[in-house]
């Protein structure tokens, strides 16, 4: 331990050594050398050179060790892969409650401990977890990462529902969920099968009951996306600050204080300004060749998107009544435009994205452009020998939080602005060196 | 009552004392066990402030003493802490 406290105390700096150091090392020959010791040099040595340096190198410092280790975290976080599988619902109704249970039940099925373990074992599913933690931990773990998630229509009804795996392997995660989506069609049919029986053995006619087919198999696995990096990033150089403030001046109390004000008052803007709410819905296509597709989703998105589709759009819904008001209906038209983004998916299909200040009429005008394309489609495919054609893979969702203002980025950003304000004030009213009167 | 830099000046008013022979007198004292770098930081504040100076001597071990400063500090220390203690015994007492 002594070499180790030898280097701790080579930490100190220059001048500081220069004038106690004799002595210090005296000291430490008197000491036990022990890990607490150490310990104890070594933060001496930090504090005493932190005390040398001048409030802007502090924070320099600390700022960029916050930045640095928010992106080490960032980087060190394991990149996951998630593949999804798509499956409806045929019933002769709607769906009612007695399918949603079965749904439930089979979903539990596949869910369950039996089912989960045999997967873990099948793949070799999280060998690291698995030699160091209980097999129910790894089951809950494998729990977490697989979401069965009914895909609402807007009447409100259940047509389909994806399940979805996520998994650090993209060849393993897409494996799973089709045994998972394979696993569930089993229990769709052990379950049709025992109605079956249930009503020959009571002579009761026999009911249709609940089908599922998959209409999407498990898609290759896509990377989840990686938390926000500048986000992160400006954390840790809020967090970084707030320390290198505390260090420096020794006066938390400001900083916290202003720190905590700034982001109060940052989500307080955030909750008075206007919502911007963004619904996605997803058109399947299925074409000759993809130069074929692509080419005809342009030509399509410039009839979607044309002046006389959008004025219809607008009147129908009575979208933008304020900007309706004060400007021309071309600029209006020029805005909405802007709201709509046509994004390709792997060639195989391509979301439609609409924002508007109001969730519900977000959803209705994502669901008529997405209705708009299939029927122009459809039009345009009869005088065609191979044509394109195109199917509703998910329907427009309800968006339920704002696209915009985010309230947490707002908060974080309060912070960061706090704690700058906060660092000013401290150094303003830092506290001088104390002489006793004699 | 574990700041240094009162144990410091606490154990100085008993005589010239060496970094080793403060801890030693201050683990005595007060059961309290202060790390060279804590000690060495309290010092080295403590000679800033003209609190203590070193006495000179030939030995590595370098001993320091109170100033008249740090003495009036300690006494100031003392004073205000005191009322303090004996507001609390008094009020347990009342109890």
């Amino acid at each position: 331990m002594k070499p180790l406290i030898r280097l701790a105390a080579k930490l100190y700096p220059p001048r500081w050594r220069q004038r106690y150091g004799a002595e210090f090392e005296a000291l430490l020959d008197d000491t036990n050398p022990d890990l607490k010791t150490a310990l104890d040099v070594f933060s001496g040595a930090i504090s005493m050179q932190i005390r040398t340096w001048s409030i802007g190198k502090i924070l320099a410092v600390t700022a960029s060790v916050g930045v640095l280790a928010a992106i080490g975290v960032v980087l060190a976080m394991p990149k996951s892969y998630s593949s999804q599988s798509v499956l409806k619902i045929a019933t002769n109704g709607q769906v009612s409650d007695a399918d949603r249970e079965s749904i439930m039940a089979m979903a539990n099925e596949v869910e369950s401990r039996q089912m989960l373990t045999h997967l873990i074992q099948a793949h070799g599913l999280y060998p690291a977890d698995r030699s160091r933690l209980p097999l129910e931990d790894v089951i809950e773990k494998m729990r977490s990462n697989i979401s069965i998630i009914p895909i609402q229509s807007t009447s409100g009804s259940m047509p389909a529902f994806s399940v979805q795996f996520n998994y650090p392997d993209p060849v393993l995660a897409q494996r799973v969920t089709a045994d998972l989506t394979s696993k569930l069609i089993d229990a769709n049919l052990g379950q049709r099968s025992r109605i079956a029986f249930q009503a020959h053995a009571a002579h009761r006619e026999l009911e249709p009951g609940l089908m599922l087919q998959v209409i999407d198999p498990a898609s290759p696995a896509q990377p989840l996306p990686t938390p926000n990096v500048l986000l992160i990033a400006f954390a840790g150089l809020a967090g970084g600050l707030l320390l290198g403030a505390i260090l420096a001046f020794r006066t938390w109390k400001i900083v916290a204080a202003t720190a905590l004000a700034g982001a109060l008052i940052a989500a307080g803007i955030a909750w008075f300004l206007p919502r911007q709410y963004e619904s996605i819905t997803v058109v399947r296509i299925t074409a000759p060749s993809p130069q074929e597709s692509g080419s005809n989703i342009n030509a399509l998105a410039s009839t979607v998107a044309s002046r006389e589709s959008l004025t219809q759009i607008v009147t129908q819904f009575g979208l933008y009544p304020k900007e309706r008001g004060k400007m021309p209906l071309e600029d209006v038209l020029e805005r909405m435009k802007r709201s709509i983004s046509i994004l390709p998916m792997n060639g195989a299909a391509f979301a439609i994205h609409f924002q508007y200040s109001d969730p519900q009429l977000t959803q209705k005008v994502a669901q008529l452009l997405a209705a708009k394309f299939i029927d122009l489609n459809f039009q345009q495919a009869s005088a065609t020998p191979n044509p394109v054609t195109l199917q509703l893979l998910d329907p427009a969702n309800l968006p339920q939080n704002p696209l915009f203002p985010n309230t947490r980025n707002f908060a974080g950003l309060g912070l960061g602005a706090g704690i700058l304000l906060g660092a000013i004030l401290a150094f303003r009213f830092r506290p001088r060196p104390q002489v006793a009167s004699s | 009552m574990t700041d240094p830099t009162f144990l410091v000046l606490a154990s100085l008013a008993g005589g010239d004392k060496h970094g080793y022979a403060m801890m030693e007198d201050i683990h005595q004292f007060a059961g309290v066990h202060l790390g060279p770098g804590t000690l060495y930081g309290a010092i080295t504040r403590m000679e800033e402030r003209g609190w203590i100076k070193p006495v000179p001597s030939d030995d590595r071990r370098q001993p320091y003493t109170l100033t008249a400063v740090g003495r009036t500090y300690l006494r100031e220390q003392t004073g205000s802490l005191s009322r303090v203690f004996d507001t609390a015994a008094q009020r347990l007492n009342r109890a």
